[in-house]
């Protein structure tokens, strides 16, 4: 165990990006929810105290480090003085940078509640049967939800001219409404009186309702929904009957386009371009990665999901022979730099948190059978690494979902390619509408499966403390650190013994 | 640490045998599965929506209150018919009209009939500025889907107004539903969408009805508004049906509605407990 700890240590002092990235994480994560609070509350946090929490925080993570590889013999201190800079500057440009934002974008939103306003923008995304995200232009007001009276005729990617009265968002009994859209940005609802759209908007949001209507046109409900789903990962509207049995058979996360669609594009890229696999073919992944998640619209999960894989194989691209899970520790230091109130998007924690499970739980056990090693270790490995959140906040757990998922994820595993295939062609001529009913026989499949499964109530699990989240996922670092395959003869590891033995 | 994982070439092999499969799926569809002549009083929660279907040929009566329609349709219609000839809207309120929107959304649908009674509802606008083809009916009109003709009996065209539009009969819109009846299927229909009372006594009174229906599809979702004992007595139904949501605020269906059709010995079926009632 020593020896496994020792090393990592060591592989730490080697890749000294990954320090850099932990510190960075530690520090950024430690103060946002001072800072999160503060802003909820209109309270300005200065810049000199961030600067000197920024600061104390990284210092004390550093100290920890220096100290440990210290024990070890290993002595490193120009790079963790490099590490202490780069650190401190980043997460304190984010923290400064987000707090003058928000306070500014709730500043001006305040002069405008109450009234009766016209707002023009783009509408971004459609959030329920009467309800659009609208991204106001030109008046630094952030997103508006707009609450729309009666059959909306509007789509995502049009520019609208809206109006009716701007109100603040109220939180119900039991839930933080206000919190939850100010974390993602929302400051204000709209009551719309009066709408006028037209498609002069975001020509790929445009592009992704056109495509979404082919689909539409092409496939019954909820059929269709579940297809775009899968292929764009916007947001869409089902019965409350089939949204509830979606939740209690813990299916919901395959009709959200993220991470699996573009694992699994990559592994179709593989599949066309056969053996001939070279650097080009990264190349290859990462443009049809890209050209995906444009044309579904830049959804958040699958930016997200596309920018982690692309960080991936541009580093192998380089020729760097490094491990996923420094891959996404980059990945996520990046996408937190950039929005540290991601933090709070739980689909971000869950898809985060199986993706870490993914990459270093499977491979710490030896199985044969090619079942167990390709469906139940991957199934069972994300439900164990999103437990502790799910609990955490909703107090609810699927029982069926390890079993739903088993059956559900070989059937729709091809629906995506399918999906694809079949969009382009009948965009180019109707008459291949008829091919849609093989995804269309794939999804009532997985219909039934969901209305099945969901026969099998949640349970509720009442954990009475917190603690349970860091405890859960310290088990599972410690279990990986003594279970994952390394060889004797690496690097890392002989030189670990060599220093731990000095002390036996 | 970089894992390769080299395929074996008969992957690929593999990948073909599965996509034939569901091509086989997809064939063995298509080779089965036929439309069925029936009538269904489909179960979209508070509201009305009732599809006949013979052939490829389907009247869609009204649309429910929201999606669950679509999700209905596609138990009778087969997947490759994305064609609805016909859509009939009774009258102008949410709980039979706003489905007929997503059905305009997301089928090709023939034409639009509907009775042009003046009503202010923004839905109701949306639906009649829709470029689909549409068609006026009044008590008289008769439309033939195939062989199958559904008369209109119900509402008597009122006066028209300076917008075009056709007023009242009396003030409340659910008088001026569109009534139809036909046979099909060795069986009498009669849907009478929410006409009340008052529409009853006069269909008995005008003569305008039939002397007896085997299924009566009962007006105003089986409020005490509608339903009278005179008027069951005069067309004496076999079966009524209820087309109403679990809890609804309304408190549809009434208990003195149901006592009524217990008395007279007429068999209810309400949507919410049986789901959607298919005639075949």
């Amino acid at each position: 165990m020593f020896v496994r700890l020792a090393s990592l240590l060591l592989f730490f002092n080697d890749y000294k990006l990954l320090p850099l990235c932990f510190t960075i994480l530690i520090s950024t994560l430690s103060i946002i929810n001072t800072v999160e609070s503060n802003l909820f509350e209109d309270i300005p946090t200065s810049s000199t105290l961030i600067l000197s929490k920024v600061l104390l925080l990284s210092v004390s993570v550093l100290f920890v480090l220096v100290s440990l590889l210290a024990i070890l013999g290993v002595h490193n201190i120009g790079a963790i003085l490099l590490i202490l800079l780069l650190s401190t500057f980043s997460s304190h440009i984010t923290l400064v940078d987000l707090n003058s934002t928000v306070i500014k974008k709730k500043e001006n939103v305040q002069s405008f509640i109450g009234k009766n306003v016209v707002l023009e923008g783009v509408v971004l995304s459609k959030e329920s049967a009467s309800q659009y995200l609208l991204t106001v232009e030109g008046k630094n007001v952030g997103e508006v939800l707009l609450n729309v009276k009666g059959y909306p005729v509007i789509h995502t990617g049009q520019k609208c001219i809206v109006t009716g009265d701007l109100v603040e968002p109220s939180s119900f009994e039991d839930f933080d409404y206000k919190r939850y859209l100010f974390r993602k940005g929302i400051y204000a609802i709209l009551n719309v009186q009066e709408y006028e759209c037209q498609n002069s908007g975001s020509k790929l949001l445009l592009l992704r309702s056109k495509l979404e209507k082919v689909i539409e046109r092409g496939l019954p409900e909820p059929e269709s929904s579940l297809l775009i789903g899968i292929l764009f990962g916007s947001k869409r509207v089902f019965t409350k009957e089939f949204s509830e049995s979606l939740r209690i058979s813990g299916l919901s996360h395959i009709i959200a386009a993220s991470g699996y669609n573009i694992s699994l594009l990559a592994v179709g890229v593989d599949k066309l371009v056969g053996q001939s696999r070279g650097k080009s073919t990264l190349l290859l992944k990462i443009t049809i990665i890209w050209m995906f998640t444009i044309f579904a619209g830049f959804s958040s999960s699958l930016v997200r999901a596309s920018t982690m894989s692309t960080v991936y194989f541009l580093i192998l691209f380089l020729g760097r022979d490094i491990s996923k899970a420094v891959a996404i520790t980059v990945c996520v230091t990046l996408l937190i730099s950039l929005n540290p109130f991601i933090i709070y998007d739980i689909g971000f924690l869950l898809s985060l948190f199986s993706t870490v499970g993914l990459i270093l739980f499977p491979n710490c056990f030896k199985v044969s059978s090619k079942f167990i090693k390709e469906n139940i270790l991957p199934t069972l490995t994300c439900i164990i690494f999103t437990l502790p959140i799910v609990v955490y906040f909703f107090g609810k757990i699927s029982l069926v979902s390890m079993l739903s998922n088993l059956l559900a994820t070989p059937i729709i595993q091809s629906t995506i390619y399918w999906g694809l295939a079949i969009t382009s062609l009948t965009v180019i001529n109707d008459i291949f509408k008829i091919l849609y009913l093989i995804p269309y026989l794939q999804l009532t499949i997985f219909k039934y499966i969901v209305e099945i499964s969901s026969v099998i109530p949640m349970i509720e699990v009442n954990v009475g403390t917190k603690t349970f989240v860091p405890a859960i996922y310290s088990l599972l670092f410690f279990f990986i650190l003594l279970k994952y395959p390394i060889s004797d003869e690496n690097y890392y590891i002989k030189k670990a013994k060599l220093l731990v033995s000095r002390y036996t | 640490m970089k894992t390769t994982t080299l395929k074996k070439p008969n992957y690929l092999l593999a990948d073909i045998l599965k996509i034939s499969l569901w091509i086989v799926f997809l064939l063995i569809y298509l080779l089965t599965v036929k439309p069925v002549d029936t009538v269904v009083f489909l179960d979209v929660g508070q509201g009305d929506a009732t599809l006949i279907q013979k052939g490829n040929i389907q009247l869609l009566v009204d649309g429910g209150s929201d999606i669950s329609i679509l999700y209905e349709l596609q138990k009778y219609i087969p997947f490759y018919d994305r064609k609805i000839e016909y859509v009939l809207l009774t009258h102008p309120h949410d709980d039979h009209l706003v489905g007929l929107l997503y059905v305009l959304d997301t089928y090709e649908v023939g034409e639009i009939l509907y009775y042009p009674v003046c009503f202010k509802n923004p839905n109701y606008e949306l639906l009649i500025s829709n470029e689909v083809k549409k068609r006026e009916v009044k008590s008289g009109t008769a439309i033939s889907l195939a062989n199958l003709e559904i008369n209109i009996v119900w509402p008597r065209a009122g006066e028209r107004s300076a917008e075009g539009c056709l007023k009242p009969f009396d003030g409340n819109i659910n008088n001026d539903s569109v009534v139809i009846d036909f046979e099909y299927i060795n069986r009498r229909f009669l849907l009478m969408g929410d006409a009340e009372k008052e529409v009853e006594k006069i269909l008995i009174s005008d003569q305008l009805l039939g002397k007896r229906y085997d299924i009566l599809k009962a007006g105003h979702h089986c409020s005490k508004t509608s339903s009278s004992e005179t008027f069951l007595k005069n067309i004496l139904p076999a079966y009524a049906i209820c087309s109403v949501g679990e809890d609804n605020k309304f408190g549809h269906p009434s208990s003195e509605t149901l006592n009524t059709f217990d008395s007279l010995n007429v068999q209810y079926l309400v949507t919410y407990e049986e789901g959607n009632i298919q005639i075949k």
